[in-house]
Formats: C-alpha cells, sequence, structure tokens
C-alpha cells in the first residue's frame, strides 16, 4: 500500500522521525494551553509555512484536507456566530497550526522510519521490550500482507452474488467473509507457528546455522 | 532423522483421529496416503508438534515434541498445502528473511541469506514481488524457499500439490527429488511417492499398510475402488 | 498470546481497511451515505472478544499514524489525529473493547435466540455508537469550541447508518458463531 509520504530533501525530511513525532506532540500541547491569538496566529503561519515549503501538489492536499478544511470552515463559523468572533479566531487558528504541522509530517516522514523509531523506543523497556518491538514489526508486515487479500475477497463474493443474480444482501457477504478470516487465521497461526514463532531472540545475531 | 511414535493417540471431539501408533522413521523419503480424515495430516503435524498426542509421546531425534517443540522446529520444516495462507510477509524477500529473523538474525544478514537462497533456486525474479500478486505455484515455491532458509534436517509436505495446476505440480515435484534434506509427503498425488522409500497408508486414525510405495499405492487404490 | 490470537488482530485490521475503501453505500432514506468501516470495528469487538478486538482498531489507527491512507475515502495521516473528527476515529479503541466486553456472555451463554440477537445488538450499539460517538462527541467540542450539544447534533446525521450497522454486526455475529464458535463455553 502506498504511503502518503513524499520523498524530498526538505529539512523537515531529514530530521529523525521520533524527534518529529515528539516535537508536534509538544507542540499540540502548547497551542491548546495558549489562547493568545498573535501567538496562535504566529504558530500558524509557521505551521502552513512549513507545509507550503514541502511543494506538495496541491491536488493532493487538498483531496486530504477538504474534509477537515470545510468543518475548519464551519467550526469557525459556529463559534462566530454562538460564541464570539474573537472565540472562532482561536478555534480556527489552533486548528489550523495542527493540522498544518501534522500533515507537513506525515508528508515528510517514511512509514517505515516511524516504526523503527516506535520499535527503538520499545526495545530498551524490559526484557519485554526485544520481543514487543519484534511482536510489532510482525503485526504490521502481517495486516499489510492481509489487506489486498481481504479485499480480493470481498471482490470475489461480490461478483459470485451478482453471478448468482443474488440480491444485494449484505449479510450474504459479510458472514462467509468473516469465517473465511477466521479459518485463515487458523492457517496463518499454524505456519507461523511451524517457522519458529515465537522468536528466539537471545541468540547472538552474527552466528550462522549449521547443520547437526 | 529419526522420528519415533510411542503409542501415540490423538482424538478431536471423540473421534479417534489418530490410534495407538507405533513406529519409527527414519528414511529418507516417506510418503503418507489415505483418504480425507484419515489421519495423515494429524501424522504429518506431529512431527513438528503443531499437534500433541493427547497419549504416549513423539521424539524427533530424542527430543520429545510436548517438551522441546522450538528446538524440534529449529530442524523440521512444514510446508502446507494452503498457498496464500504460509506467506507471511508481504514482500517475498522478506518472507524467505523471516525464518532467520525468527531465530535472531538481523534484518540485514537475512536478507543477505534470502538473497542467496533465491538466486541458487532460480527464484530471484519473484524477490521484490509482493505475496499477493504472486499465482498458486509461484507461492508454494517461495514457501518452500522460506522453509530452505533455515537448513532443515526434515521437511514435512502437507499435500503441497494440492491446489496446483501441473506445469508448477511438475516444478515442485523436480524440487522435491534435488532436495538434500530427507522429506515426508502426505499426499494424494500418487506419482510423487514413485521413487520414495516407504509408504503409510491410513485409514480412520489406523495404519493399514507400511511398504514400498508401489504395493502401498496399489492397495490404496484397490481400497477407494 | 498465541500465534492464532497474534494473526487474529492483524486480519480484522485489514477488514477494517478493506470496508473502508468500499465505496459508501448511499440509502435513499439516508441523509449520507453509510461508510462501512465502523461496521468493521463492531465486527471486530464482537467476534474477537475486549482484548483482540480492542486491538484491531488500535492497528489501524498506527496504520493511520504511519501515514497509509486507509480510513474511507483515501485519508490518512497525522493531520486526521490533529483534526476535530480525531475522536471519532481513536474511539474506535474503547468502542470495539465495549462492544467486546458486553458481547462475550452472550456468546458463551445463547446467542441463537431472539434474546440472543437483541444482546450482541446492544454490545453493536453501546461499545459501537454509544462509546464512539461519545469520545468522537467530546473531542470535537473540546477542540472545536463548540458546546456539546452542538457537536452532538452535527453527530445525528450519521447516526440511522450506525444503527443499520449494528444490526447487521450483530446478525453476522450470531450466523458466525453457530458455524464457527468464536468462544468456549464456560
Amino acid at each position: 500500500m502506498l504511503s502518503l509520504y513524499q520523498p524530498g530533501q526538505s529539512l523537515l525530511h531529514r530530521l529523525p522521525a521520533g524527534g518529529k513525532l515528539l516535537a508536534l506532540s509538544l507542540f499540540g500541547v502548547l497551542i491548546f494551553l495558549t489562547r493568545e491569538p498573535l501567538v496562535l496566529a504566529a504558530a500558524a503561519l509557521g505551521a502552513v509555512l512549513l507545509l507550503w515549503h514541502l511543494r506538495l501538489p496541491p491536488a493532493l492536499l487538498l483531496r486530504q484536507l477538504a474534509v477537515t478544511l470545510l468543518l475548519l470552515a464551519f467550526l469557525v463559523i459556529a463559534n462566530g456566530l454562538l460564541v464570539s468572533w474573537n472565540e472562532a479566531l482561536i478555534v480556527g487558528l489552533r486548528l489550523l497550526a495542527l493540522v498544518a504541522a501534522a500533515t507537513a509530517v506525515t508528508y515528510a516522514t517514511r512509514p517505515s522510519e516511524i516504526i523503527a523509531a516506535l520499535q527503538a523506543a520499545l526495545r530498551p523497556l524490559g526484557p519485554g521490550g526485544e520481543k514487543a518491538a519484534f511482536t510489532l514489526g510482525l503485526v504490521l508486515a502481517l495486516v499489510l500482507r492481509f489487506i489486498p487479500e481481504v479485499l480480493f475477497r470481498i471482490r470475489e463474493l461480490r461478483e459470485a452474488m451478482a453471478a448468482r443474480g443474488a440480491p444485494a444482501a449484505p449479510l450474504r457477504l459479510i458472514v462467509p467473509l468473516a469465517i473465511r478470516l477466521l479459518r485463515s487465521a487458523d492457517e496463518v497461526g499454524l505456519a507461523l507457528e511451524a517457522r519458529g514463532f515465537p522468536p528466539d531472540l537471545t541468540r547472538p545475531s552474527k552466528e550462522r546455522i549449521e547443520v547437526r | 532423522m529419526r522420528i519415533d511414535f510411542q503409542q501415540v493417540c490423538v482424538t478431536r471431539d471423540g473421534r479417534n483421529l489418530l490410534d495407538s501408533l507405533s513406529l519409527s522413521l527414519e528414511e529418507r523419503r516417506i510418503g503418507i496416503i489415505g483418504a480425507n480424515g484419515s489421519g495423515k495430516t494429524t501424522l504429518a503435524r506431529l512431527c513438528n508438534g503443531l499437534v500433541l498426542p493427547d497419549t504416549g509421546r513423539v521424539l524427533v531425534e530424542g527430543l520429545d515434541t510436548r517438551k522441546e517443540v522450538a528446538e524440534v522446529r529449529r530442524r523440521v520444516g512444514m510446508v502446507f498445502q494452503f498457498p496464500e495462507a504460509q506467506i507471511i510477509q508481504p514482500i517475498v524477500l522478506e518472507d524467505v528473511a523471516f525464518g532467520l529473523q525468527l531465530r535472531g538474525f538481523s534484518g540485514k544478514q537475512a536478507r543477505a541469506e534470502a538473497e542467496e537462497l533465491l538466486r541458487r533456486l532460480d527464484l530471484w525474479e519473484l524477490a521484490e514481488r509482493t505475496a499477493h500478486s504472486l499465482s498458486g505455484g509461484e507461492r508454494q515455491l517461495v514457501a518452500l524457499a522460506a522453509v530452505l532458509i533455515t537448513k532443515p534436517e526434515l521437511i514435512l509436505f502437507d499435500e503441497p500439490t494440492n491446489q496446483l495446476d501441473l506445469r508448477h505440480r511438475n516444478r515442485l515435484r523436480a524440487r522435491l527429488r534435488a532436495l538434500p534434506a530427507q522429506v515426508i509427503v502426505v499426499t494424494h498425488d500418487l506419482e510423487l511417492l514413485d521413487d520414495f522409500d516407504r509408504v503409510l497408508l491410513l485409514d480412520e486414525g489406523q495404519l493399514v499398510f507400511d511398504g514400498p510405495p508401489a504395493q502401498a499405492v496399489a492397495r490404496y487404490v484397490a481400497a477407494c475402488a | 498470546m498465541n500465534a492464532r490470537d497474534l494473526v487474529l488482530v492483524p486480519l480484522f485490521a485489514a477488514l477494517i481497511v478493506a470496508l473502508g475503501v468500499m465505496p459508501p453505500i448511499p440509502l435513499g432514506f439516508l441523509p449520507v451515505p453509510i461508510t462501512l468501516q465502523t461496521l468493521g470495528v463492531m465486527l471486530a469487538g464482537s467476534m474477537l472478544g475486549p482484548w483482540r478486538g480492542a486491538l484491531a482498531p488500535a492497528l489501524v489507527v498506527l496504520l493511520v499514524v504511519l501515514g497509509l491512507p486507509v480510513l474511507s475515502g483515501g485519508r490518512g495521516g497525522l493531520g486526521v489525529l490533529a483534526g476535530p473528527t480525531a475522536g471519532f476515529l481513536l474511539g474506535w479503541i474503547p468502542g470495539a473493547f465495549v462492544t467486546g466486553l458486553i458481547a462475550r456472555p452472550i456468546l458463551q451463554r445463547n446467542s441463537q435466540g431472539v434474546g440472543g440477537f437483541f444482546g450482541l445488538l446492544l454490545a453493536a450499539l453501546i461499545g459501537g455508537v454509544a462509546v464512539v460517538y461519545a469520545f468522537g462527541i467530546l473531542w470535537l467540542s473540546l477542540v472545536g469550541g463548540i458546546a456539546l450539544s452542538t457537536a452532538a447534533l452535527g453527530s445525528l446525521a450519521f447516526l440511522p447508518g450506525d444503527l443499520i450497522k449494528a444490526a447487521l454486526s450483530a446478525a453476522a455475529t450470531r450466523a458466525v458463531h453457530r458455524v464457527y464458535p468464536l468462544v468456549e463455553r464456560p
């Protein structure tokens, strides 16, 4: 599955993923702690500039942000009419700052970098840390592995129903689909166990396997 | 590699899947045949601990599958009949490397070994393909590569050619013949067993025949008539 | 957690994502077309129980964090979590948990009768609708600066679709359990 990441050489691209996520979280907290319109305006401007300097294709951005921007506009108007225009300004600037900054980070960060950062954060956490990091990687791989499979299965079932001229009965799709998923879990689980799951992560990684 | 079955019984939902089975498997090429529900898959899965005996025990080179299953699975690999469910990682190279990562190898090393293996097996062109885009036969070959990477001494095949077209069946058969490892195959594909050393015929959980392939197959064919 | 448990979570997460790829279904009498993703969340909760059920949407949230376009309409990325509707997404996690919590004892006793259906319906409604809406409306109110009542009013349009989904989830869970037992009888 293709991610939203857009390759580039900007400063934001080159910063470490973990740092970006932490900075974004901090930014989010601070944004909600202040009510000063000037501060918020500066933050919003900064965030929008950050997004702008990535030089993203406008059509792409619009598709992702359309719903959010519409909702933002609605919220600003609702606040203006129901509460006050000062409040509307604060809400608008806050959301604009947050959404712009968050969107910029997403477009400038590879998914693999984020996962690696999460795994690195898990590893030092006690004895289960190494295993948790591995499991995270495995679970992610599995979901990416099976999204196209499930989509294919849905299409197959729909075609079968259409071929039979059956009326659109959602249950006749969901029930066999769910049963197939549950049975697949049995099979994949067996395959995983046969391959040697759970992993033995205590061995030194340079060791080569010798045939006895 | 030697596998000992000592009075092994396996029951599920009141049914006897295997009834008091005692034997030793040591031959290089062993086949298991029988009707559906005869217990052949159960027998194969006892060999790597995916199924544990309810009574009795299974020893793989002296290792009890109930107690040392991790070590058993280091030495025994398995290829299943369901091609799409046994490929676990989204990209072929990653899936072949995965077995080594489960053994503690680093990602980089595992991928290097996987590349070497895929080249050797003439499957390198599949390396960057997604698992979903592979045909059933390609999946089965990749699944075999993913098992071979940890160099198991014994490989179990559970109805490996069931879902394959003729071309891929032939290709798998050729691969099987060339394998240096010991092989136990559960199958309906009787031609697969031509040059095997020993074939077991099961019927309703009982071992009905145990001997050379030609006779076992003849006996089975007669019983099915 | 054994291998099978470990696999069920990503499989149902994949289901939630796949249902989001399906285009929204317009039903004449409804104000907005029905998106199918929350149905996946309800199914995960009912069929996998509270813990595995909650982990499935949690994994979907992780995919969103990674920047994958897994939400209805091909949306994703941190921008969604920074936005005013993030509560409706994050609420999936406690929602599936509660659905599973309520569904489990029903599946253990008797899910096949009329009582069973209504029990499973309740599970989907309380978890998949009430809890999710609670988080969504709360977040929307906090972040958007509007009163809770205003936020609730805005979400009303989606309610009829979600009620239908809850009924589907209950019926499907019951049917599946008959063929493939989802829990062990105590």
